[in-house]
């Protein structure tokens, strides 16, 4: 046998030995942030302006049942998006794949800054075990940062391709992975 | 006192003479190779060089100016030839030294010096510090005693003192104080002869406060040196503990760096109808990502990449796992989206909560005359087809492999024809980032696969995108795991 062989063998041994399983969709203690968050830009809109009201393209749609077939059977719980129009068309499909509400959360402080906090407090209020989350190209940084995430990186102004699974963890640090639907 | 640095054996020349430029081997930032090879008395003896150096070069400005004062001061008084000379080396000497000092100086090796000059003496001098030092500072005790017989008298109490600032073992100590102290009594003797006192009167005046001033500084120096060494050595035995711990890591990481290498597939497939090749590089000793094919029965392959998020040695243990698991299930692997299944209950039930793996399989049926892939959450696999030349993504969206998540995995089929091209790749190849931050991205990559000739080896396509990857990151590197596996399709 190799060693290559041997080594393999050993650790996956000591994956199954040493590494206790958790239930896959077990609901967050309370106060926890929900073990996995899905983390989307909203679709391609209609129009370059960035007021609530513009909605999606028409590729901008696609794109958001895209977003809900590929999640559909993932286990979210909860599904997020700011005040306009095209973010919650984005997680309207999800949402409706789900049997759940859009639930609107606010992305400025008390102070009126952009920030995280508001919705990091929502997310840890609801638990569940997973949660998608629709946001901007400048909100989806923070929110990922806010997250546990180092090193967010920028969501170019063009991009509304990328998905970011988040796997949280109750120390604050997570670990992320950037996929294209 | 420094730093321990993760710099193999090598890298760096420890004599400081296979940089081109005679250099003080340096101990201030010993690598994990010195800590562990250097003997203390060694390790102490390069400490004690490298602090005297700067103090050497200080004592011989002094010096030199001394001289140049001595020189004009004899010089002027019209004093006798032998009085001129010991004047002029008197600041020569010094001055010399001076210039050497600075350029065996291991603390200036990166900056340009118009001294190259000086090189065959600074190479005698880099290589025998200690000797060099014990003789300079005999030598420059001579020329400034011995040309003034009758004026040197300060110069037996004040030379023995810069000993005080010089850190040298009490033998050395020792041998330049009995030297001084020689000189003091053929002083006596000269001083003597010259008439200048009585000789009861020089003995006492002269030769025995040099006497114990040179016995009180070589005490006093050998205390220093004592405490030296004892600080140093503390030091060096707690760094020469941890290093030994950094080397022993090292050395298992290199081990399982060899192991995961052994992993991936030997060679290539040229198997008539089909070639295939890969290529791994890894951002660390132990990579995160991997690649294999397998040949299954009916004129089959199947070619599978995978990434574990994050690198080292942790992900390098969870694709151990996955690999022993995919052998297990290579029989399967005519089924793609069943066995990402399984793999996907396998990595839930065992894995770390907080882990994903990306994976593609791309199954290869010449019989069928298509190609078959699933993936879970990889990105899209490239496919040039021969009739148009074009590259597309083939779709794949999907999640990863992951503790925490749910998902299925769903096949997608496409047709497959001889000259067809397929690229699997990890992340690591189209995020990696430019010199401003841009990363290299599907475009880049898909213009490197349109470019190939028609009849491109694998193998050549393989090296021809990691290489654009690599002209892409310049100097900064490609930062990450990076993994090309190549499938053209010949009949």
């Amino acid at each position: 046998m190799r060693a290559s062989g041997r080594f393999g063998i050993v650790a996956l041994a000591l994956l199954l030995a040493a590494v206790p399983s958790a239930p896959p969709a077990a609901a967050s203690p309370d106060g926890a942030l929900p073990p996995v968050v899905f983390v989307v830009r909203h679709a391609e809109k209609s129009t370059p302006a960035n007021e609530p009201p513009v909605p999606l393209s028409p590729a901008g749609s696609q794109r958001a049942e895209r977003l809900a077939a590929l999640l559909k059977d993932a286990g979210v719980a909860s599904v997020w998006a700011t005040d306009t129009v095209r973010a919650r068309d984005t997680a309207a499909p999800l949402a409706r794949e789900r049997g759940l509400d859009v639930r609107v959360y606010p992305v400025r402080d008390a102070s009126g800054q952009v920030s995280a906090a508001p919705l990091i407090d929502a997310l840890r209020k609801d638990g569940g075990a997973a949660a998608l989350v629709v946001g901007h190209s400048n909100t989806v940084p923070k929110i990922l940062a806010a997250l546990g995430v180092a090193n967010p990186p920028d969501i170019p102004d063009g991009e509304y391709d990328n998905l970011f699974v988040v796997s949280t963890g109750s120390t604050g640090g997570a670990v992320a992975i950037r996929l294209r639907y | 006192m420094g730093e321990i640095t993760g710099a193999r054996a090598g890298v760096r020349p420890s004599t400081g003479e296979g940089a081109g430029r005679p250099l003080l081997p340096r101990i201030d930032r010993p690598t994990i190779d010195e800590l562990t090879v250097l003997s203390e008395a060694e390790a102490l003896r390069r400490r004690m060089d490298q602090r005297n150096l700067p103090v050497l070069r200080w004592l011989s400005v002094g010096f030199a100016l001394t001289g140049i004062g001595l020189w004009i001061a004899a010089a002027v008084s019209r004093q006798g030839t032998l009085r001129v000379l010991g004047s002029v080396m008197t600041f020569v000497l010094p001055a010399l030294f001076y210039l050497v000092l600075r350029r065996i100086d291991p603390s200036r090796s990166g900056r340009p010096s118009r001294l190259a000059a000086l090189d065959p003496i600074a190479r005698a001098v880099a290589r025998s510090f200690r000797t060099a030092t014990l003789g300079y500072l005999g030598l420059q005790f001579l020329f400034l005693v011995f040309p003034r017989v009758e004026a040197s008298g300060p110069w037996l109490y004040l030379f023995p003192l810069v000993l005080v600032a010089i850190r040298i073992s009490v033998t050395e100590a020792a041998v330049l104080h009995g030297f001084y102290l020689a000189c003091s009594f053929v002083w006596t003797i000269l001083g003597t002869a010259a008439g200048a006192r009585p000789a009861e009167d020089t003995a006492d005046q002269t030769f025995l406060p040099s006497l114990v001033l040179n016995v009180i500084v070589w005490a006093g120096g050998a205390f220093a040196t004592w405490r030296y060494r004892r600080q140093f050595l503390a030091y060096w035995r707690d760094l020469r503990e941890r290093a030994r711990d950094s080397a022993r890591m090292r050395d298992e990481l290199e081990l399982a760096r060899r192991v995961q290498l052994s992993m991936l597939p030997r060679g290539e497939i040229a198997d008539g109808w089909i070639r295939v090749a890969g290529t791994s590089v890894p951002a660390t000793e132990v990579g995160g990502d991997y690649f294999d094919w397998f040949r299954l029965e009916g004129d089959r392959v199947a070619v599978v990449a995978g990434d574990v998020a994050g690198h080292g040695l942790a992900s390098g243990l969870i694709l151990s796992g996955l690999r022993s698991g995919l052998i297990l299930l290579a029989p399967e692997l005519t089924s793609p989206a069943a066995v990402l299944e399984k793999l996907q209950r396998m990595v839930r039930e065992t894995a770390s909560h907080r882990m994903f793996v990306t994976l593609a399989v791309l199954l290869l049926d010449r019989a069928r005359g298509e190609a078959v892939l699933a993936s879970a959450g990889h990105p899209p696999i490239l496919r040039r087809a021969a009739a148009t030349g074009e590259v597309e993504q083939l779709p794949a969206a999907s999640l990863p492999l992951g503790a925490r998540l749910r998902g299925t995995s769903r096949e997608t089929a496409v047709p497959m024809a001889p000259g067809d091209l397929f690229v699997l790749y990890t992340d690591g190849v189209y995020e990696a980032a430019g010199p401003d931050g841009e990363p290299f991205g599907f475009e880049r990559l898909s213009k490197v696969v349109a470019s190939a000739q028609p009849e491109v080896d694998p193998r050549e396509l393989c090296d021809a995108i990691l290489s654009a990857v690599r002209s892409w990151s310049g100097a900064g590197g490609v930062g990450d795991d990076a993994t090309v596996v190549a499938v053209r399709v010949e009949g």
